[in-house]
Order: C-alpha cells, then structure tokens, then sequence
C-alpha cells in the first residue's frame, strides 16, 4: 500500500484515461475516479505528497459528482479534467513541472472545482422531469433484487426519521439515513433509473451535511426526507407493477423536480450561509419551525466516532489540510455494511417452507418409529435411550424450524408511527404516539396482513377518537392525546392493541343508528360488546353524520374482515370521554391451528377449534325439518340451520340418522352451523398446507388441508364459507 | 397440429412411457419428478371424477389426477402395478406445480427419434387431440405422446375452476 512506486503508475494510467475520456461518452468515468481515489489514498499521510493528496481528494469528490449524476461527461468536465491533469503530474513530482504547483495556486484551486459540482447539480435541478424507462426483459431479475434491497432502505430511512425527530443529534442513526439513501443512489444508477438516483443524490447530499454538523436536523428537514422517501416508494411501487404485477411497461414519470430544487435550496442556503455551524442561518430560511425544532444544545450533530472532527471548514482550509470528512465517512461505509450483512441471511420463502414441510414429515416418521418401538418385546436400553434422543431433537428442530418464519413487529408499528405523525400534522392534533412490544415476534404472513387493519384503526382514532386541543382541554384532559400500540403475548396469541384517549364511543348514538339501519331491533337488550360490534358493519356511519359518531366505523369493516381472514378477533372496549381500545387477538402464526378432527364416514375432516361452540349429540324431538328439506336444530332454544357433510361432501356416512352422528355447532361472525360429523376423533394442532391452488380454487368450503399424525392428508373446512353456505 | 412437421425433431428425445388399460402412452421424462407407490388419497369433494385427490408427498401436499378416468376408460380395480408419476406441470398462469398421475404401470424410459414420431391423425369429433403430441412407433408398438401441461392444464383446470360447491355437473369432456 505504502509502496512509493505505485504513484508514477497511478499517474500514467491517469493520464491516458483523462486523454481518452470524450465530451457526450461515459466511458473512462470509472476508471478515473478509482485512480483518483487510488492516488489520493497513497498519498495521505507522506508530508511530501500533501498537495498531491488534498488535490485528488477534490478531484476524486468532483468525480463522484458526475460519476453519480449518471451522465456522460460534458464538455466543461473534459475541460475541467484536462487542467487537471497537469497539477497532478506537477504534485506527484515525477513530471517535470509545466505549471508550478505553488501553495497558493492549490490553495485557489478548489474554488473553481467546487463552484462546478455545484453548477452541475443547479441544472440537474432544472431539468425537465425525468421520464424513467425500465428494461424489464433484460433487468427483472436485477430489478427485484433492486426492489426488495430499497423497501428495506425505505423503511431505514423512515425509522430513522422518526428517531432524529425526537433526537436530532443521534449520529448512528444520521448515518444508517445516509447510508440508504446511499445504497439507494448506487443500484438506481446500476440499473439507470436515473430519476431515483438523481433524487436518492440531492437527498444524500442533504444528509451529508447533516453529518458533517453543517445542517441541523429540523422539522423542514425532516419534511423533505419524508417527502423524498415517499417519492422513492413511489417510484418503486410503479416498477413493482411493471416488473412483477403484470402492468405494461410504460414510462414511469413521477414529478421530483421541485422536491429536488427544494432540497437544493437548502443544501445552497447551508453551503452559502457560512460554513461554521451557521444554525441561524439554517433555520431561518426555513418555513416555520415548529414545535419539534430541536433544543439548542442538539446543534452541533456530532459525526461518527472513528471519523476525525469535521474540520469545521475542510473545503476553504489550507490545502495541506487532511482529506475532508466526506471520503473519510465513504470509505468507513464498507466495512459497517459487513457487519450488517453478516448477521443476516436472505431465503427464498420457498425453500423455507420446503424445509418446514420436511422437518413436519420427519416429526411424523419419528413419532411412527418410536409407536412400532414401544411395541417392541425385548428392548434394547442403548436403542431406547437413542430413540428418545432423536425425539428430542426431532421436538427442537420443529421449534427452530417454526421460528425461522417469526419477524418482529417492529416494523409494522414503524409504519404506524409515521401514519400517525402524518395524521397528526395534516390535522392539527396533537397526538403523542407510544409503541410498546415492538420485539413481539409472529408470522411473517400475520405481519403483513396486519398492516391494513391497523392503518385503518390508527386513522379512525386519530380522525374521530382524539379530540382536537380546544375541546380535549375543555372536556379537563391534558391537550396532547396519547395513542398507545402494544404487542404481547396471552396464552398461545398474540394481542395487538390500539388504545387512544379520545373521545370514545357513544353507545347510544351507536344503538340509534344500528336500529335506523336495521341491524338492531328496538327493545332488545344488547351487551357493549354487542353494540360496538355494530361500528364493523360495511358502511356503518357514513350514511349520515353525526357530530362525534361521524366517520367511526368507515374501513372498519376491512378491519374485521383482515383479521378474521387471519383467523383472528377483535374486541373494542370504550368509555364515553375517556377513549377507546381495539384489542385484536392473532395466532402465533398462520401456519398451525389447534383442529378438531372429526370423522365422516371413512374420510377425515379438520375444523378449526376456534371456530367451534360446542359439540353434542343430538335429540330426535330437537330436530325439525322445514318444507320437508332444510332441517334446524333447536339449541337451548336457538334455532341452527343443519348441515349433513356427508351429503355436502357427497361422502357415505356411517348412518343416516341424525342421532348416531354428533353434532359440531360451528360458528362463524354472528353465524352458525350445526355440522353433522358421524364422530369426533381428537383434538390436534396442524400444520396447514394450502391446497395446490388449482385445486380448491372456488372450492369454498375447503380452507386447505394438513397432514395428520399417520402421514395422510386430511382436508381442513372453511367454517365462515360453510355457515354462509347457500340453501341448495 | 397445423405445424406439427416442423417440430417433429423437437418433439424427438427421451419419454417415459406407461400403461393405461392394455394402451401404452409416453410423456417427455423431463417432465417427470419421480415414480412412487399407490399410496392413501384423500379424497376432496366436489372435484371432477378425474382428479382423485390429495397425497403427501413428503410434506408437500399435491393432487392426484386417475388417467384412466381423465382419458374415459372403465374404473379399474387398483393393483400393485399401478403408481402415481409425479410430474411437474405448467399452470396457464404460468406458475409450475407439482402433481401426480395414477397409471396403470410404467414401462420405461426409451429414446425416441424424430422418425419414429408420427402426426397425430385427425380422429374427428372422438377424440381430443390437443394434448396429443404425436405417435411413436416404438419396437411395433404404437405410444401415444402427450403434452402432459396440456393434459393437466389449461382445459382440464377451467373444468375444476369451474366446479363450484353449485355447480357440480359438467365433468371433463373427453
């Protein structure tokens, strides 16, 4: 590295490639920022070679500059790296001297360079909006690739706004920002989506400021970074479309060039407003500094330990001065980047599951072995002692095996922060929002379908559960609401819960409306549970509005619907002024339910033991038909619509009579079933496999199938399709 | 089967061919996963007389289709020659699932060349012949060559789509 010899060869390589480079070609653009790069880090740290070093770090940064704008290089770069050429020959002391490089010379030499990147980044800027076309037969795979690294990115950006909001000053965090939108910038010029990376590049820029303790992270600051992630995930959501979602290809034009020159504006105003830590002048062109603006002791961001202080003002500094912060931060990039990946590993969700449908057949087999092994007449005690080993590990591997599709909540509760900081600023209320349990950990699956629901449960308590400032002051409670999502676990589930201290729900106004609409009968005694349960109805309240009522319940019947299809519950509790609590109760995961298995006829069936009231054995005197067809079951004077599976299932039962077979009462919603079984065998908890879609496509009554503790397959049923089951 | 001389070489290679009530049928070996016994189906109501049902295999849960009810032969008693070839099959959607076929018996693997293969002729109104590849005389025996995609896919999955919990009557048309 420190090999002296490697300079003349540096420069000769340099100089042939800045020959070839051409104005309107990219070619060489590469190769000359490596080579820079190269000869300024064999030049640091050798007194000798300071001008050498400080003149190729400049250079090297103007090269990113246009290496990043992923354009050709224009005529005033080939210009500008025709002059250049000469200094470097000069500094490294081999050429004899055509210019002298005199201090003062160096010293005045960044100027112009860095008046240049500037001017470039100005007409970036004003151009047009950049239309973005994507080479989907050549690129998809690189695109996905790109696609899944970004969300990633997106969420670390995001997640870390949320902490520089209430800690402006947390480097670690200013540096994980930094960095995505840096990985970001990269493969979106990989790929040549050059809107994402000219935009992923002003934002970048933005925060390196930040870093370097130029910029302090406010409320503006803050609105821009959003504001650019939410164009980024723009951008991604249309190439998702086209790439995997079946969408023509089309041009993609999204607008960023105002965002653009917006944050240009501010990276001018900090680079022009005066080096040293110019706070006033940051903040005072900024629109209005709310609230969030940072205390006065967070200005100074504090850069990255390992980096050395951020020379106030490297760039107008003696030119002998160490290489600025900027390469020194980039070049500390790669090594953080190993760590993260090494904890890491990416699978195809495929594979996992392959893997889990094997460890669940080696379960089976060893429990098979160690079955015919218990009957075994004379037992050999090493044999048995090895037998119950490979139970054991079997039992674990299963364990493991489950765990390996657990994520952490965390980054649903993420998205909801932001949802509700959105909220909240949109609306003028001021709404302070609490996580707790956000390390709960649950299917991958659950946590993705739980995004929706509590979307919808966090705009309904912002919008109509938390009060406004005025009103939550004059009904006595303290004028910033409090919205609390929590993750725990309760026996076997996982509860989520969104809790605000609004303004709860009004009983009475409810119960009017469900009468006005027909859910309800007048007169009747309805429970709370009863009565809250009519805000799920589709369309509950936004027939009309009523004062406080108004909205409560619009999507809320998705929310009821999401969970119910992960096999979940909702329950509300609310008291009138004081707030509300959703509380939904999940399974551990998608992949297992507790089953009852029940016999019909020879075959096997699986019905969800959540979904099941009770099980009995029919009375002939409880049983009546209707119009000699459709039969009822009085159930303690409740009457239950039949259903014979066999004939359902076209199966032939053990007996026709009703009273030799059980009863399963099924319940689904407010529905219910009676489901005539010939009889129960036991309970178990199943792996559920979905059938081979082609199969049970339409084949409502089927929720998929599991394998069975002998090997064989036994089909699960849908209860919900089954109790809405039409009469035919 | 309008440009089928041009593909004959194409279609020419390795086939597995198999039994199905004294007829004998081939279908291209790369399709074929694997050969396994008869095993417990468990049946699943409301499908078309053809598809079976569900087997495990291994854990992995994939249907069963009888080839001799797809193709309209009498139902047979099963015996220890029959067998379910695993194949993996083209969905229209493009998607690539894994299914089993019960046939009577699986002969072997035997190359066939593009002489051997004959066009399919036109059996009229009889016969389907969109899943029929060709006809390869091999060793004075006459195979059929099927387009097992075709045969699993594309007519005979409309037909299962199609059958709904209320619809239950039209089964395949062969």
């Amino acid at each position: 590295m420190n090999n002296p010899n490697r300079i003349p060869q540096l420069s000769t390589s340099l100089s042939a490639e800045i020959k070839a480079a051409k104005a309107g070609s990219n070619s060489g653009q590469f190769p000359i920022l490596d080579l820079l790069g190269n000869l300024r880090d064999e030049a640091a740290g050798k007194p000798a070679l300071a001008a050498l070093n400080a003149l190729c770090a400049k250079a090297w940064e103007q090269m990113v500059t246009i290496v990043e704008s992923g354009t050709t290089f224009s005529e005033a770069d080939i210009r500008w790296l025709n002059d250049l050429l000469p200094q470097v020959l000069a500094a490294t002391g081999e050429a004899p001297a055509v210019v002298e490089p005199s201090k003062t010379e160096l010293a005045s030499e960044p100027t112009p360079v860095q008046s240049q990147p500037e001017a470039a980044a100005e007409t970036s800027v004003l151009d047009e909006e950049l239309p973005l076309n994507l080479n989907i037969a050549d690129d998809a795979d690189l695109l996905l690739e790109f696609l899944t690294e970004s969300r990633e990115h997106l969420d670390n950006i995001e997640q870390g706004v949320l902490v520089l909001e209430n800690q402006p000053a947390d480097a670690e965090t200013l540096n994980t920002i930094f960095r995505a939108f840096h990985t970001f910038k990269g493969g979106a010029g990989f790929l040549n989506l050059i809107p994402i990376n000219r935009l992923a590049h002003v934002l970048e820029s933005l925060l390196d400021l930040a870093r370097q303790g130029k910029l302090t992270i406010d409320a503006p600051v803050i609105e821009l970074i959003l504001r650019g992630r939410d164009v980024l995930k723009r951008f991604l959501d249309e190439i998702q479309g086209q790439v995997t979602g079946g969408q023509p290809a089309a041009t993609i034009l999204i607008p960023t060039s105002a965002l653009k020159a917006e944050v240009q504006e501010m990276i001018d105003n900090v680079n022009s407003g005066g080096v040293p830590l110019p706070h006033a002048e940051v903040s005072a062109p900024s629109p209005e500094p709310t609230e969030t603006a940072p205390s006065a002791d967070a200005i100074p961001v504090p850069v990255a330990h390992e980096t050395p202080p951020p020379a106030a003002a490297p760039e107008h500094a003696e030119a002998a001065a160490p290489a600025p912060a900027q390469p020194a931060a980039t070049d500390g990039k790669p090594g953080a980047k190993a760590v993260e990946r090494s904890a890491m590993v990416k699978v195809d969700t495929d594979k996992l599951d392959g893997l889990l449908d094997l460890v669940g057949e080696m379960v089976i087999a060893q429990s098979l072995v160690s079955q015919d092994f218990s009957q075994l007449a004379n037992i050999n005690p090493e044999f048995a002692r090895n037998v119950a080993q490979l139970g054991r590990i079997t039992k674990e591997l299963q364990r493991v095996g489950m765990s390996l599709r657990m994520v952490p909540i965390r980054g649903v509760f993420q998205k909801m922060a932001r949802v509700a900081r959105d909220i909240s600023a949109k609306q003028r209320k001021k709404v302070q929002f609490l996580t707790s349990g956000e390390d709960t950990e649950l299917d991958r699956g659950v946590v993705e379908e739980l995004n929706d629901p509590l979307l919808h449960m966090i705009r309904n308590s912002m919008d109509h559960g938390i009060e406004s400032p005025e009103k939550r002051v004059a009904a006595g409670k303290p004028p910033i609401g409090t919205l609390h999502l929590r993750a725990y676990h309760q026996g076997g589930n996982i509860v989520v819960e969104v809790e605000d201290d609004g303004s709860g729900l009004d009983k009475e106004k409810i119960l009017k409306k469900a009468i006005e609409r027909g859910l309800a009968t007048p007169g009747t005694s309805l429970t709370d549970e009863e009565i809250f349960g009519f805000i799920f109805a589709a369309g509950f309240s936004t027939a009309e509005k009523i004062t406080d009522l108004s909205g409560r319940g619009v999507g809320l019947d998705v929310v009821r619907r999401n969970i119910e299809h992960l096999r979940g519950r909702v329950d509300i509790s609310s008291k009138l002024g004081k707030g509300t609590l959703f509380k939904i109760t999940l399974p551990l995961t998608l992949a297992i339910i507790d089953g009852l298995i029940v016999k019909v006829g020879e075959e096997r069936y699986i019905i969800p033991t959540l979904s099941v009231r009770e099980s009995f054995r029919p009375q002939a005197d409880k049983i009546s038909k209707v119009q000699n067809r459709a039969e009822v079951v009085n159930v303690r004077g409740q009457l239950i619509p039949l259903l014979r599976l066999h004939e359902l299932f076209g199966v032939q039962p053990k007996s026709q009579e009703v009273t030799d077979g059980i009863i399963v009462l099924a319940q689904s919603g407010t529905n219910s079933r009676c489901l005539l079984v010939d009889g129960l065998l036991h309970k178990q908890e199943v792996v559920i496999k979905n059938l081979n879609d082609m199969m049970i496509h339409k084949n409502r009554a089927l929720a998929g199938a599991a394998i069975l503790g002998d090997g064989r397959v036994g089909l699960i049923l849908d209860v919900n399709a089954l109790v809405h089951l039409e009469k035919n | 089967m309008e440009h089928a001389g041009v593909e004959a070489r194409q279609r020419a290679g390795k086939y597995l061919t198999f039994t199905l009530h004294q007829e004998s049928y081939g279908i291209d070996v790369l399709k074929v996963r694997e050969i396994i016994r008869l095993t417990n189906i468990t049946a699943v109501p409301q499908m078309p007389d053809y598809v079976r049902g569900v087997i495990n295999l291994r854990g992995k849960i994939i249907p069963v289709m009888d080839l001799r009810s797809r193709f309209g032969f009498q139902e047979k008693q099963s015996s220890e020659q029959n067998c379910i070839i695993v194949v993996q099959v083209k969905l229209p959607d493009g998607k690539a699932t894994q299914m089993g076929l019960v046939v009577d018996g699986v002969e072997e693997v035997t190359n066939i060349t593009a002489g051997d293969i004959e066009e399919t002729p036109d059996f009229g109104s009889q016969i389907a012949t969109d899943y029929i590849v060709g006809m390869a005389k091999v060793k004075g025996q006459i195979k059929t060559l099927l387009d097992i995609d075709g045969v699993v896919g594309a007519d005979a999955i409309k037909t299962i789509r199609q059958n709904t919990p209320t619809n239950m009557a039209a089964p395949a048309e062969v």
